[in-house]
Order: structure tokens, then C-alpha cells, then sequence
């Protein structure tokens, strides 16, 4: 038993950092940011139970990235083999991660419901939302401390499930999975935008039950999870085959094959590139200085375009987005909801691409840093490539928008109108996200500069933030929203007052960003550079 | 490529503790001596030889420098060098060799206590 | 450790050395990583930087290499001050960095010709033979020995002046090891070029070096010339045993 315990302990050591004076102030510092921003953010919840309840979802779903990321980094571990070797039953090693996992959970959920209490009682002084009796107020966090503590193992599970889908037929398991890991930024969506009528679900005397259900038919299914995780997940992680296709040690047999490959090459490169110098330079880079660099950042996301998954991904997204426009030529409204949302995913994914640059390109980086050009030049050449990708996408899902209200227009579903209607709403949309990214993207690049001490990296969270949701901005400032509908008139004014600002901000962060580049090779806690850097170890 | 002979033996172990060019003269004088390096043959290039052998180009210069110095290798400008093919060098060489060899069994011999005839007898001396 | 005398001392080489330190001192986090270190290195010599793990090795490199920047004293390569403009005159081999993985080797050579302005393509052919570099083969999927002989060819096959290698043999097998040993030597270039090689792997290179720098708790322990120890009947391993343990 004293094994289980020590290993429990282990894990949630390995994934929470030990309590100390400055991890307080610094907890506390980010906390009454969050607690600030959260109050002031315009979301117009009238209710203070919305706040409790999206915040206990917000942390379901924190304990389930933080496990996802665990597990995915397990991968890469340094410490993975060592586990892997411990004499214990699999069994073991699973409950004590899940119990581990579920340690910082609660951690993470007492500090989420600090942070509701602490937006409520702001919200309750500044006088936009009715105050509750304490005797409910209590009742009421009670209930949803109830709700964590059961909930949280079972996302903790749901989390380091991902091991079991890692090749093979179950990877087709990832589709369900993903939609199932949507499911509480939906429930947190919902949540937020509830009716007053609709709150019973959400009260009391109702998350009692819901707690109830969780423990009957959730644990259950939970522990079923765990036992097959101690039977087959864990055993991927030591599977040559999978661990050789990630950590790429090569062979010998498809080497020597190679090498004659390339002994042919190299006569037929001699013969032609005899007179030619330059400009016959390999098949794949005829570029020179900048334009070389950029073809290099730009093969990274090439290379993982061309993957098959990728493939799917985005011609499913495109064939969803025809089907939608199809009926959204019908109906204006929704189609003002598409115009307005589309775009939103490309932006989050470029801007988590260039936050977790220091996390995927963290080899690579002493090269790039060795190249003979100015380090402004490799951050612009990094934010090119992943506009373009985004870029790229973005115009995909537009043509398939088209597509749909085209096909919807041959058929006689829709009228002109409405076509000249969408158009320069689609324009407009179009053209403030891309300078979104443009924004994002160069704002990011002050992470660099926070290397230069932890009182600036303290900082980057507010900006993170801002980055992460400019949704709740951006409706209300260049959307003229809550008022929705295509018959607005469109904000050009506003978006022309973004773009004007964002040159000299990107100039400067750009250029701030260049001159302190080379800190990221400093050793040391880089905690900041990546979205999920605490959460790895 | 194979019949070429060797310039050094593949197994000649360096010690690390004194000069290397020293060493790699003594080895070359006596292979040139015995005649496994045959008198015009072809040397390769101080850089080829460093880099066959992974020593400093210094070390495979100096090396060449004390040859040609000893009068056993020969340059000839834009043609390479080449072990010579006086063979008054070579049995110069042969003779110093010998000298040394012999001087270092007398010392053998003083140092067991024995002349150097006494040593001679000793060796042969049916069990 | 032992009286050591130091063999030969800062010599002032004016314009011949390729680099020089003086009272460079480098602190992080309280701890002190370079303390007052000062050598000079001499045009076409290969210099050896040795010392235990944790000495400053790396972090002294990527001075020299103008990617970190000291707290006090100078760095000087060619007698400018270190920093971004020298890149073009150097080339760093890092030590734990890898090569762009979603490339072959021959995809990412065309991509470097492309980035570094002094790139030579008749030395890539050369050493592409050389270290028998399978160009169709993915760099993720490289033993780590190919992609060390990969990542040396990309600092050969440039013209840089000053090439400094940091643990080029880490991990790597015997025959890749003397492959990088015995293209170091011969891409010499008749004393154009000069070598500065951090390194564990003292047998390896024992025969190469002909300059020492020892490095032990930030600090220079020692500077040694490499012929002037072996007239004294001392070995590069000798020296170092004398100096650390």
C-alpha cells in the first residue's frame, strides 16, 4: 500500500510545484488578475450561479487538458522508461497518475472556485448582480466543490485515456474523443448564456443528482477505463515501434538502400550542377537569404499539412462548411452567425501554434539562432509562415462557404440579395481576422522579451488572455453586436482604426522580440513560453 | 588500391605521452628500412595522411619535415613526395637503427648485472 | 590536485588570434556559470576546450558564437566584438540542437545552401561522400550518428573561418566518431581555418589538439600547447587528470 502512496505522491510532485513564498504571490497575483478581468468582462451574467457553475465547468476542463498534455509529453519523457520499468503491477502505475492527476484538479478547481467567488463578490460591490444570502452562497459552492470532487477524476481518466489511441484502428477513436473533450467549452458556452427561466438547471438542488449520476454511471465507467489503460495503454509507451516513429532511430537495412540511392544522386548531381552553382541547388530550395528562411519555416507546416489526418481534418471542416452555408443562404441570421464565427478557429490555431512555438521547435532553435541573419528576420519569418498556413485555410473555408450559397442559389433556396448582402460582411470578417492574426502573432513575440525577468513573465498572462479571447472583444466592438444581423452597417471605420495600429505594434514587437531572442536558450524555468509549460515536467 | 602499401601499420598504437611526430619517424624510418616501403613510392599528402591517421596536420608535417631532413623522403614541387631512392640514405638510416637497438641491449645487459656476451649465452642456453 | 604549472600563459598573439576572451563573466540565477575568464585561441589551430560537465563549456561557446551576450568583460572573434554581425564568420555545431526533422538530408542541405551566404558546394559533394550521408534518409528517422555527421557537414561546407563544435561525439558510434575526426583534420584547409572543440571524448582527440583549454567551475584552470606537453612526456589525458581530479 505504502508504494501506492509513494508513487501517488510522486506524480502529483512531478506535476504541481511545492508551496513557497513566491509561488503564493505569484498564484495570488494571477488569481486577482483573473478575478479583475473576469469581472469587468461584459458577458452579461446577471446571475451569480452561472458564475459558479461555468467556473466549475472551466476547471473540469483545465484538469482534462492538463492530463492530456501530461500524457502527451509522456511520449518524450526523459523519466518515461524508468516508469516503465518500475516492478509494479500496471494497475498501480495507472491509479497512482489518476490519483496524482487528480490532487492538482482539486488544486486547480479550489483555485477556479476562489477565483467565482472572488468575480461574484466584485460583481455583487460594483452592484451588477444580486446579491445571494450567505446561507445560499455556501450552500451553493458546497455543492459545486461536491461536483468537482467527483467529477475530476473522471476528466482526469477521460484525459489520459488519449494513450489508448495511438495506432492502429484506434486512432479512429481520436473523432469521438475530440467531440467528447468539446463537450464542457460547450457546457461553459451554454452556461453563460442561460435564460433566467432556464437557471433551475443549474441551482442546487439540482447538481446534487447530477452529482449522484456522476458517481453511478461515471466511476464505473471510469475505473472500466483505468483497467484497460493498465492493460493496453500503458504498454504503448514502450512499443519500439511507435517510440522509433516519434524518436526516428533509423535502420540499417533501409540505409544501405539509401546510400546507393545516393551514390547515384550524387554522379548525376556532379554531371549537371558541374558549370551551375546556385542556382541548381537541390530540388527544393532555389531561394537565397530571407526568402530561403521563410521556405524553411513554411516546409514545417507543409510537411504536416501533407499528413493524411490533416487532409481529413480540413476537407471534412471544408464539406461541413459547404453544408452549412447550404442552409445558411436561407436563413440571413444564421448566416451573419457564420460570417462572424468562421474564422474563429483558424485564428486560435495559429495563435496556439506560435505560442507553443519554444514547446515544438525547442531543438531546432540553436540552429535557427546560428543562422547569419537578424533575429527580427527569424520571428517574421516564423509569424509569415503561420499566417500563410492560417491564411491559407481561411480562404479554404470561404470558398466552401460560397459553394454552399452557390449551390443554394442554383437551386433556388436563396435570391441575389442576399448574395450582395453576405459578400462584403464576409470581406469584412475576413479581412479583421487576418489582421487579428497579424496582431496576435506579433504580440506574441514579447514572450521573449518576459525571459528577462519573472516580473514580466507575469505579465504575459493578461496578454495571453487578451490573445485567447478576442471573440468577446471583437463582437462587441467590430460587430456592433448584442444587436445581430446582416442589415448593420458595417464598422469599416473601426477596422481601418485596427489596422492603422497594428503596424507600429508589430514593428515594435517584432523588433523587441528580435533583440532578446537568443534568452530563450538560457537554461532554466522558461515556465512562460509555452501555454502548457506547467503542466510538463 | 589494397597492394599499396601502408605507411603506417594499421594496428601501430600512438602513445599519447610523447611527441607523435617522433614516434611516426621511427616507425616510418623502419619500415623504409625493411623495405616495406619500397625506395620511389609515393607518399601520400601531409593532409591525406593526417587525415587517414586523425592527427593534427602539424603532427603529419613535422613528421614529413624530420624525413626529408633525415634524407629518407624527397618533395618535388607540384609532383608529391616520395621515399628516396638513394640507398646510401636508407643504409645510413639502417646503420643508426642498429646502433640504437644495440645500445639499448647493453644497457639491457648492465642493468641485469650481466656483459653483453654473458647476456648472448644466457638467451641461448638449451633448458 | 597538485601544483600544475601552466605551460604557456596568455601569450599575446595581436592579430593571429581568432578569438579572445578577456575577464568574460557570466552569471545566472545567482550562480555563477563564467568567472573572469580570459584565453586567446590562434588562427588555424585546433583548441581544445575541455572540463567536467557543468563547467561553462556550452554557455562559453555560444558567447564566442555571439548568441548569448556576457555580464562583463570581451569577447572578440577576428578582433571584432562578438555578437549577431560575426555569425557569418562562424559556425556553431550545438550540442543537443537538432536539424529541421520533417526534411531529408538533402532537402535540408538545399535549404541551408540557400541561408548561409558562404556556402561551398563542391565541399557539401565532398563531404556528402565523405561522411556518407544517405541524402534520401528523414532526419527524424537518422541514427544519432548519421545526424551528427549531417549537422557537421552543415558546418563544414561553408567557408567560415572559425568552426566551433560543441560535444560532437555525445552518443555518436565509433566508425561516425573517427569519420567527424578525420574530416575535421582535413578540412583544415592549410591553417585557414580554425577549430574550437568542446569535448568529453579525449581519446577520440587526444592526437588532434594542438592547444588546451581547460575549464573547470567557470574558471581556466589552465591553457596548454599540446607539443610542448608531450616533450615533457605528459599526454592531453594526463594533463587533464592532473588539472581535475
Amino acid at each position: 500500500m505504502s508504494t501506492f502512496k509513494l508513487l501517488a505522491q510522486y506524480e502529483f510532485r512531478a506535476l504541481m510545484p511545492r508551496i513557497s513564498r513566491r509561488n503564493i504571490l505569484s498564484a495570488l497575483l494571477v488569481i486577482a488578475f483573473l478575478v479583475i478581468g473576469g469581472a469587468f468582462l461584459d458577458l452579461e451574467i446577471s446571475n451569480p450561479q452561472a458564475i459558479f457553475a461555468a467556473g466549475t465547468v472551466c476547471a473540469l476542463a483545465i484538469s482534462m487538458i492538463v492530463s492530456i498534455v501530461h500524457v502527451g509529453k509522456l511520449w518524450t519523457s526523459k523519466y518515461r522508461e524508468w516508469w516503465l520499468t518500475l516492478p509494479h503491477s500496471r494497475m498501480l502505475l495507472t491509479i497512482s497518475k489518476v490519483m496524482g492527476l487528480t490532487r492538482v484538479s482539486y488544486w486547480i478547481g479550489a483555485g477556479v472556485l476562489l477565483i467565482s467567488t472572488g468575480i461574484y463578490g466584485l460583481k455583487v460591490w460594483m452592484g451588477t448582480i444580486d446579491e445571494l444570502s450567505v446561507r445560499t452562497l455556501l450552500s451553493m459552492i458546497l455543492v459545486y466543490i461536491l461536483f468537482i470532487v467527483v467529477s475530476a477524476p473522471i476528466a482526469v481518466v477521460y484525459g489520459i485515456s488519449l494513450c489508448l489511441m495511438y495506432s492502429g484502428w484506434a486512432r479512429w477513436v481520436l473523432i469521438p474523443y475530440c467531440i467528447g473533450f468539446l463537450l464542457p467549452f460547450m457546457l461553459f458556452g451554454i452556461i453563460i448564456s442561460l435564460e433566467q427561466s432556464d437557471l433551475w438547471m443549474i441551482s442546487p438542488p439540482y447538481v446534487l443528482p447530477y452529482c449522484v449520476w456522476i458517481v453511478v454511471i461515471g466511476w464505473p465507467l471510469a475505473y472500466g477505463l483505468i483497467r484497460l489503460i493498465a492493460r493496453r495503454g500503458i504498454r504503448s509507451f514502450g512499443d519500439i515501434r511507435i517510440l522509433s516513429a516519434n524518436e526516428g532511430k533509423g535502420n540499417q537495412a533501409v540505409a544501405s538502400k539509401d546510400r546507393q540511392k545516393t551514390e547515384q544522386r550524387i554522379e548525376l548531381r556532379t554531371e549537371r550542377s558541374a558549370e551551375h552553382s546556385a542556382e541548381h541547388n537541390g530540388v527544393y530550395c532555389k531561394s537565397r537569404g530571407f526568402a530561403a528562411l521563410y521556405q524553411l519555416d513554411r516546409s514545417r507546416f507543409r510537411y504536416y499539412e501533407s499528413k493524411l489526418w490533416a487532409r481529413i481534418l480540413v476537407g471534412v471542416s471544408m464539406i461541413l462548411c459547404v453544408v452549412v452555408a447550404f442552409f445558411a443562404a436561407q436563413e440571413p441570421l444564421i448566416a451573419y452567425g457564420i460570417l462572424t464565427n468562421i474564422y474563429m478557429f483558424p485564428v486560435l490555431f495559429a495563435v496556439l501554434l506560435s505560442m507553443n512555438r519554444a514547446l515544438i521547435e525547442r531543438k531546432n532553435f540553436v540552429w535557427w539562432l546560428g543562422f547569419p541573419m537578424h533575429r527580427s528576420r527569424l520571428l517574421l519569418s516564423h509569424i509569415t509562415a503561420v499566417f500563410m498556413v492560417t491564411v491559407r485555410y481561411m480562404l479554404s473555408l470561404t470558398i466552401s462557404f460560397w459553394v454552399g450559397v452557390f449551390v443554394a442559389f442554383l437551386v433556388g433556396k436563396t435570391n441575389g440579395e442576399f448574395l450582395l448582402e453576405a459578400l462584403p460582411w464576409n470581406v469584412y470578417s475576413l479581412t479583421l481576422n487576418i489582421v487579428l492574426i497579424i496582431l496576435s502573432l506579433s504580440l506574441l513575440q514579447l514572450v521573449y522579451f518576459s525571459i528577462r525577468s519573472p516580473l514580466l513573465s507575469i505579465l504575459l498572462i493578461p496578454l495571453y488572455w487578451l490573445i485567447l479571447t478576442p471573440n468577446l472583444r471583437v463582437k462587441s466592438y467590430f460587430y456592433s453586436e448584442p444587436v445581430m444581423g446582416m442589415d448593420q452597417p458595417l464598422l469599416w471605420g473601426r477596422l481601418g482604426f485596427l489596422v492603422l495600429i497594428t503596424i507600429p505594434i508589430s514593428i515594435f514587437c517584432i523588433w523587441l522580440g528580435g533583440r532578446n531572442f537568443h534568452r530563450i536558450l538560457d537554461n532554466g524555468s522558461n515556465k512562460n513560453l509555452s501555454l502548457f509549460g506547467k503542466a510538463s515536467k | 588500391m589494397k597492394d599499396e602499401p601502408m605507411l603506417l601499420p594499421e594496428d601501430f598504437v600512438v602513445n599519447p605521452s610523447r611527441p607523435i611526430y617522433e614516434q611516426f619517424v621511427e616507425q616510418i624510418t623502419a619500415r623504409i628500412v625493411r623495405g616495406l616501403l619500397p625506395t620511389g613510392l609515393r607518399l601520400p599528402s601531409v593532409r591525406d595522411f593526417a587525415a587517414g591517421r586523425r592527427v593534427n596536420p602539424t603532427t603529419a608535417a613535422r613528421t614529413y619535415q624530420e624525413l626529408e631532413r633525415m634524407g629518407l623522403i624527397v618533395t618535388y614541387r607540384g609532383q608529391g613526395t616520395f621515399v628516396t631512392n638513394e640507398e646510401a640514405m636508407i643504409l645510413e638510416a639502417r646503420k643508426v637503427m642498429a646502433k640504437e637497438a644495440v645500445q639499448q641491449f647493453k644497457e639491457m645487459a648492465i642493468s641485469l648485472g650481466l656483459s653483453v656476451q654473458e647476456m648472448i649465452e644466457l638467451a641461448e642456453q638449451e633448458e | 590536485m597538485g601544483t600544475h604549472a601552466v605551460i604557456s600563459p596568455l601569450i599575446e598573439l595581436g592579430e593571429e588570434a581568432a578569438v579572445r576572451c578577456h575577464e568574460v563573466s557570466f552569471k545566472m540565477k545567482k550562480k555563477m556559470i563564467l568567472d573572469q575568464v580570459s584565453f586567446e585561441i590562434p588562427k588555424g589551430s585546433i583548441t581544445g576546450l575541455l572540463g567536467p560537465n557543468g563547467a561553462g563549456k556550452s554557455s562559453l561557446l555560444r558567447m564566442i558564437a555571439g548568441l548569448s551576450s556576457q555580464d562583463s568583460g570581451t569577447v572578440q572573434v577576428f578582433g571584432q566584438p562578438a555578437g549577431e554581425k560575426m555569425l557569418g564568420k562562424l559556425s556553431l555545431l550545438p550540442d543537443r540542437g537538432s536539424l529541421p526533422g520533417w526534411l531529408t538530408a538533402e532537402q535540408w542541405l538545399s535549404f541551408a545552401a540557400g541561408i548561409y551566404p558562404d556556402w561551398n558546394e563542391q565541399s557539401a559533394k565532398q563531404l556528402i561522400e565523405r561522411l556518407k550521408i544517405n541524402l534520401d534518409t528523414s532526419i527524424s528517422a537518422m541514427s544519432r550518428g548519421e545526424e551528427a555527421r549531417l549537422q557537421l557537414l552543415t558546418c563544414l561546407s561553408r567557408t567560415a573561418p572559425l568552426i566551433i563544435l560543441d560535444e560532437p561525439f555525445t552518443g555518436v558510434d565509433l566508425i561516425s566518431r573517427e569519420q567527424i575526426a578525420s574530416t575535421v583534420v582535413a578540412e583544415m584547409g592549410d591553417g585557414e581555418r580554425t577549430f574550437l572543440i568542446a569535448t568529453h571524448d579525449i581519446r577520440e582527440m587526444e592526437m588532434l589538439f594542438d592547444r588546451l583549454v581547460l575549464i573547470g567551475d567557470g574558471q581556466i584552470k589552465s591553457v596548454e600547447d599540446v607539443e610542448q606537453l608531450r616533450q615533457h612526456g605528459k599526454s592531453v589525458e594526463s594533463c587533464y587528470r592532473e588539472v581535475f581530479a
